[in-house]
């Protein structure tokens, strides 16, 4: 092969290495199973939801409803090892579209947080939605999950 | 659904080198090609994800609230060969696990297993096998019998297996369509013990599943790319009208005496349809 060759041959190498994407380890048995250990022993699972992200140059957001019924106890658990930093999450009482809705609950990293998982136990039981955001990002590429799950207890 | 589909610009670098012939000095020469396509962003609908609770806690929360055993009116186990389509069997996969946990309440053994057996039947038909054998449910269930508190976080584990491989599997879809199952069994067997003797607690469990069937219309429409699913949302909007005068903000919403019947006609049409009866 003559040197033509090779450089384009080297070429076309670096043009697919570097569109590989690059992610975090968004293993959701493992992310899932250290939320179940927060449950026991006084609640028992009830459901769960995964939601996946990519970074990309815009804003995102996501919102997740969630019913609870009236009377009743919830223990409400987030997973966020595997997502980008810079996140936020919140809880209201109301969808985003409605206007007056409450703050329940919020997180929020700024790159400085220490702890992956964060607990939730709602006073008053009534739906929720959870709202999810990144931010934009100059980096591409990047994509992780954040897993939540939610325990009952019957009063 | 929100998606949102971009198209990237592609960027391609490619190096070129340029030899003179039989000249001393060698040039080289970097061309940068770029191509680049427009960017274009389709904006859909935002989507909102719905989570729908375990029919275990549904089920648990009308025991407290008074449900109470009527022998032979659940599914019975044997109309489980019946169920050839994909779109049966997920539905009365629901409506098993519902009747399952109605027996493991109410300390009907027997029953239980005999369900059990019957879901690990209908898990084989929709190739969900190994939820069931990875966990020995049966052995575990015998194990407790009378231990209603034990039995339900068995159920609870199941349901937690079942959620995690259907996420590994990318079939969260089914997991509607199983909880549309187990829901309208759960409320045939509500109104059904209301029949026998008028309950307001029970009445009061039933009026608040309003929330419930918003979400789980609208989760299995989001899911519902092909349209297989239509007549079974259009029977569920059906029961829509019933709730009419539901507002989440309404804590005390109840349903009155007329709009309880009304449902219990509707559910039992409803289920006649998916059990076959």
């Amino acid at each position: 092969m003559n040197r033509f060759g090779i450089y384009i041959a080297l070429a076309t190498v670096l043009v697919f290495s570097t569109a590989t994407k690059e992610k975090t380890d968004c293993d959701v048995k493992i992310l899932k199973n250290e939320l179940t250990k927060e449950l026991r022993p006084d609640f028992k699972y009830d459901s769960s939801n995964i939601s996946k992200f990519i970074l990309s140059s815009e804003a995102q957001e996501k919102e997740v409803k969630i019913p609870l019924f009236s009377g009743e106890s919830y223990k409400m658990l987030f997973n966020t090892a595997a997502l980008p930093s810079n996140f936020e999450i919140k809880i209201f009482d109301k969808p985003k579209t409605a206007k007056n809705r409450k703050l329940l609950f919020s997180v929020i990293d700024n790159g400085e947080l220490n702890d992956n998982v964060f607990t939730f136990e709602p006073k008053k039981a009534q739906p929720m939605y959870i709202n999810y955001a990144l931010p934009a990002s100059n980096e591409s590429d990047i994509y992780g999950c954040v897993v939540f799950l939610m325990g009952y207890k019957i009063n | 659904m929100y998606k949102k589909s971009i198209k990237i610009a592609t960027i391609i670098a490619a190096s070129s080198l340029i030899y003179a012939c039989g000249g001393d000095q060698k040039e080289t020469t970097n061309e940068e090609v770029v191509i680049t396509e427009e960017v274009v962003i389709e904006e859909e609908t935002e989507q909102i994800d719905y989570v729908l609770p375990s029919p275990l806690q549904i089920a648990e929360l009308f025991k407290r609230a008074g449900l109470t055993y009527i022998g032979d009116v659940t599914n019975s186990p044997e109309s489980v060969d019946n169920y050839n389509t994909k779109y049966d069997q997920k539905l009365n996969y629901g409506v098993y696990s519902a009747d399952m946990a109605y027996c493991i309440m109410n300390n009907q053994t027997q029953e239980s297993i005999d369900y059990l057996a019957t879901l690990s039947k209908l898990s084989e038909k929709l190739w969900m096998t190994d939820i069931m054998g990875s966990m020995g449910l049966t052995d575990r269930l015998e194990a407790n019998v009378g231990n209603e508190d034990s039995l339900t976080y068995i159920m609870a584990d199941l349901q937690m297996q079942m959620d995690d491989y259907l996420d590994e599997n990318g079939m969260g879809y089914t997991g509607s369509i199983i909880f549309a199952g187990a829901w309208i069994e759960t409320l045939y067997l509500g109104t059904k013990v209301n029949e026998n003797e008028k309950n307001e607690k029970l009445i009061g469990r039933l009026s608040e599943q309003a929330v419930i069937l918003e979400s789980l219309i609208a989760s299995i429409k989001q899911h519902d790319t092909e349209n297989e699913y239509a007549e079974l949302i259009t029977d569920l909007e059906g029961l829509n009208t019933t709730f009419t005068g539901y507002a989440e903000s309404e804590e005390d919403f109840m349903l009155n005496d007329e709009a309880v019947k009304t449902l219990g006609e509707q559910i039992k049409t409803l289920r006649a349809k998916i059990v076959g009866a």
